[in-house]
């Protein structure tokens, strides 16, 4: 009789223990062709969306763009104890991995420096009380831009989690906060939550110049001086109302909040096109590997396996 | 705090008119009349205590220490603690990181400044000891004044010493000292004050109560400089209603008139407190 | 009129008295407040002397060495059976009771008092509801008018549809019924003058400050009905014809119309903006008698209403010096 002990979980047996040293951080000449691609006034030219990426979640979605990458994920509406509630509750947990530049940024700008593996573990090991405080105010904005959006009176007695994850990131914060935002809506529509629009939202940085200010989306360059750094985000389908919003910089007045509102409603307008056809492709392809199972019953199996290559299109 | 269908009703009903009514008959710019007090620690080096009609009260204290410019990442350090709230909440979260963060850019560059390397840091510390409502009014007016009252040691030795290092020495008198932001030998300084507006269909209120808060849209969260005009950080943020929807970016618009109509008259009411009791020290 | 008013706080800088100003007065003095030295010679007096001159006592002060007295709330006794006080109120004898009645402290609910409350639960057959007392009241399914009238019965479908009654956050009007054992009131709204509230404006104060009466529905100048709950909780809404003041009028054969299911409608009437404006100014008339700690009662409510017709918006009653004027006009007048 094999005796094995059983009081240990063993890995597999070819496992190999996890090592710091692997870990290969993008350097900063790939985030340069990235930021170079992008035209001043435009959002960046390629952005990959996919939903359903979880599969334990109620719905899930993943956001890539340039150095932004993350990934929403939904719980919910499920029901919660203890006292009777007529809507739902929203709550939003951030977390920024460690690896990701934003997290390493706020470690004075480590992140443009090539950082060995010794100061890598040890900003792992301990997780600086800013970026703490970034992921709660991400988390705060997240709640407060989604929460309008859903039919919160449809889900008595329950609450929806949301989880987002932002794996890697330029150095501004404001344009991850934007991407979290739609990915976050994309996950909720994926979970098949009551919603009255899809939140999208823009992230501008504007600069004032000597004699004309200047606006930037580039994900990877941060405010200086007296720069304004914004996220707004909209129901743009129904009314192009303002959900969310978080300006932060010293004055702004009234004619530059303008601006900024014009160019961050243009943003998400933009954002909330490629949504809905990212939606609608989606569906489409699930519908015909329906389809397709029904009419060849056991040979479907085959195709749907083909439709998932095609789901990870990128989407223009 | 829960409400009946029949009073929220009534209440958003009120607030949704065109000339609104507040429960309380206040003009959607007029605050609630506020007590204070400033620079009643005796140990620290500036402090304020506010108090609102309905029970809220604040207080902040400010001490400076000599520090070395090099060696901090910054120097104001804001800790705000609310009574029985857990200090890792978002609402204490949004209330010191926005505070920090709009201190520090407003300060310029030598209020602080005491030589080549040495510079004093300050800490303040807002205990919000009770607030039904939103505590962002009442701790921004309450750090405003303390701020104001803050008063800095006379510095005596060289102000030269990145050649040969010297220990910072100061003159005993304290009524050498100088008021923060007032010193003729550094830049003239104000610190920005905070306010958090009540949103309830088109129109928007200055100082909300508990119950218009939660008859409200959102909150519009926004400060003055010391000139009145509008800084960041500017949010939407949440203040326990029930967000049907986004806001119209009208309303942005008018909370930047409300503001800016709103500034003078509350930046002149909190000088002449911290004059009136600079007064009655001397 | 101003956008804030900050004022410095009264007493806020105020110097340390003196010290002879803290000592307490000598036990030779002729105060009111004086604590005698227990005399076996003194002669009995019929029906027991008290021994505080003036009605105000502390916790821990002697009342009356007297055992004629039956002790009620407020008072216990030690093994030498003289009475003490165990709270800071006033001395109350109603024939041999003797009970101390506290300043400040919450609501204790009696039986037929008109209270205003807030359901806080809904349970088996019953509401726990919030009037502001040690313990929140209950509301039986059997003490509430259902709708469809006095000859309407109860029935399964009833229990399970209760929250289409009342629901969480809901306020009614109703009368203390009975008292448990643990000082827990029963209510009951069978009657049009009691149930749901709507089409008006909630607010709390403490129940120190409402002068006890028969009736506690007033019929105020400007088409606004008032509810003074002995419990502190006081609701303002407009006059209508179902209303609190209303339902005396109704007959007994047109309660089973009246109590349709609009009873416990959340709907409100059109209220034109004159009585909301009303409504916020008696409720700022009764928060300014609150600020000077003045009872109220409907006669000072009306003078303070009229009082502050002086100024011209409602709003200006939130200044302190407003406030301290229109109580002053309250307490001269009566």
């Amino acid at each position: 009789m094999n005796i094995t002990d059983r009081r240990r979980v063993l890995g597999p047996s070819d496992a190999q223990p996890f090592s710091l040293s692997n870990v290969v951080l993008a350097d900063d000449q790939n985030m340069a062709d990235v930021a170079e691609s992008l035209s001043d006034d435009q959002i960046p030219t390629k952005i990959y969306l996919k939903s359903g990426v979880v599969n334990n979640a109620s719905g899930s979605a993943y956001y890539e763009s340039g150095a932004i990458k993350l990934i929403a994920t939904v719980y919910g509406p499920r029901p919660i104890r203890g006292l009777f509630t007529t809507s739902a509750k929203l709550s939003v947990e951030t977390r920024i991995l460690p690896i990701s530049v934003l997290s390493l940024s706020t470690f004075s700008n480590l992140a443009s420096t090539s950082i060995s593996t010794q100061t890598l573990s040890n900003i792992v090991a301990s997780k600086s009380s800013q970026s703490s405080v970034l992921e709660k105010n991400i988390s705060s904005f997240i709640n407060e831009a989604i929460l309008p959006s859903i039919f919160v009176d449809n889900y008595p007695k329950s609450s929806i989690d949301v989880s987002l994850t932002i794996i890697s990131s330029g150095k501004n914060s404001k344009s991850v906060i934007a991407a979290a935002t739609t990915a976050t809506s994309m996950a909720l529509v994926d979970a098949g939550i009551e919603l009255k629009d899809v939140v999208t939202a823009g992230s501008v940085l504007l600069s004032r110049g000597n004699d004309n200010t200047t606006f930037t989306m580039d994900p990877n360059v941060i405010p200086q001086g007296d720069d304004v750094d914004a996220v707004i985000a909209y129901t743009s389908m129904i009314d192009d109302s303002i959900t969310g919003l978080w300006v932060e910089g010293n004055k702004v007045d009234e004619d530059e909040m303008k601006q900024l509102m014009d160019k961050t409603r243009l943003m998400s307008r933009n954002l909330r096109n490629i949504v809905n056809e990212m939606l609608i492709s989606e569906f489409q392809q699930k519908e015909t590997i329906a389809r397709n199972l029904q009419v060849s019953g056991s040979g479907g199996e085959k195709e749907k396996k083909n439709n998932e290559d095609e789901d990870d299109q990128m989407t223009e | 705090m829960k409400f009946s269908p029949a009073e929220i009703s009534y209440l958003r009903n009120s607030l949704e008119l065109p000339s609104p009514i507040r429960p309380d008959g206040r003009s959607s710019q007029q605050y609630r009349p506020l007590e204070a007090t400033t620079d009643f620690l005796p140990t620290a080096n500036g402090s304020a205590r506010v108090r609102t009609s309905d029970g809220g009260e604040c207080i902040v204290g400010v001490k400076a220490r000599v520090v070395k410019a090099a060696s901090e990442s910054s120097l104001i350090n804001i800790d705000v603690d609310i009574a029985g709230v857990r200090d890792d909440s978002s609402a204490v979260v949004l209330l010191s990181s926005t505070l920090q963060t709009a201190i520090q850019a407003s300060l310029p560059e030598n209020a602080l400044k005491l030589t080549d390397v040495y510079s004093f840091k300050l800490f303040i510390d807002a205990l919000v000891i009770s607030q039904p409502s939103n505590p962002f009014n009442i701790t921004s007016l309450a750090t405003y004044l303390a701020l104001k009252s803050t008063r800095l040691p006379k510095l005596v030795s060289a102000t030269d010493d990145a050649e040969a290092a010297e220990i910072p020495v100061f003159d005993d008198d304290w009524d050498q000292s100088t008021f923060l932001g007032q010193d003729e030998t550094r830049q003239k300084w104000s610190p920005p004050i905070f306010t958090v507006m009540a949103v309830v269909g088109n129109n928007l209120f200055v100082d909300p109560s508990v119950e218009e808060e939660f008859v409200s849209d959102a909150g519009i969260l926004a400060g003055w400089s010391a000139d009145g005009k509008v800084i960041a950080p500017i949010r939407i943020i949440d203040l326990g209603g029930k967000r049907n929807g986004g806001l119209k970016s009208t309303l942005i618009y008018k909370a930047y008139s409300l503001l800016q109509s709103t500034a003078p008259d509350v930046i002149e009411a909190l000088n002449a407190i911290g004059d009136q009791d600079s007064l009655s020290i001397f | 009129m101003g956008v804030i008013s900050i004022t410095v706080p009264q007493g806020a800088r105020a110097e340390v008295a003196n010290e002879e100003d803290l000592i307490y007065e000598d036990a030779d003095s002729d105060s009111d407040v004086e604590m005698r030295e227990f005399n076996d010679n003194e002669e009995e007096n019929i029906g027991g002397s008290l021994y505080v001159a003036n009605d105000l006592v502390t916790p821990g002060e002697l009342v009356t060495e007297e055992t004629v007295w039956m002790r009620g709330h407020g008072t216990y006794t030690t093994v030498n059976d003289k009475t003490y006080s165990s709270v800071a109120g006033t001395i109350t004898k109603v024939n041999k009771l003797l009970s101390v009645t506290p300043i400040r402290g919450r609501y204790s609910p009696e039986i037929g008092d008109h209270i205003v409350g807030r359901i806080t639960e809904v349970g088996q057959k019953r509401w726990k509801v919030d009037i502001g007392a040690k313990q929140d009241a209950v509301l039986m399914l059997g003490s509430i008018n259902l709708p469809g009238g006095i000859l309407r019965r109860k029935s399964e479908s009833d229990e399970l549809q209760m929250r289409q009654f009342l629901k969480e956050g809901d306020l009614l009007n109703a009368e203390v019924q009975a008292l448990f054992s643990d000082g827990a009131a029963s209510l009951h709204t069978r009657s049009l003058r009691y149930g749901k509230l709507r089409n008006g404006y909630f607010l709390s104060i403490p129940a120190s400050l409402v002068i006890r009466q028969k009736n506690h529905v007033y019929r105020l100048p400007g088409n606004v009905d008032l509810i003074l709950g002995v419990n502190g909780y006081v609701w303002l809404s407009k006059r209508t014809s179902t209303g609190p003041s209303g339902a005396d009028n109704v007959t007994i054969t047109r309660l089973e119309e009246e109590a349709g299911l609009e009873i416990y409608s959340d709907k409100n009437e059109e209220i034109p903006g004159s009585i909301r404006e009303a409504i916020a100014r008696y409720s700022n008339c009764i928060r300014a008698l609150v600020y000077k700690e003045v009872g109220i009662n409907e006669s000072r409510l009306i003078t303070a209403y009229e009082a502050s017709l002086v100024y011209e918006n409602a709003g200006e009653l939130v200044d302190n010096e407003v406030k301290d004027a229109i109580a002053a006009e309250v307490i001269a007048e009566s």
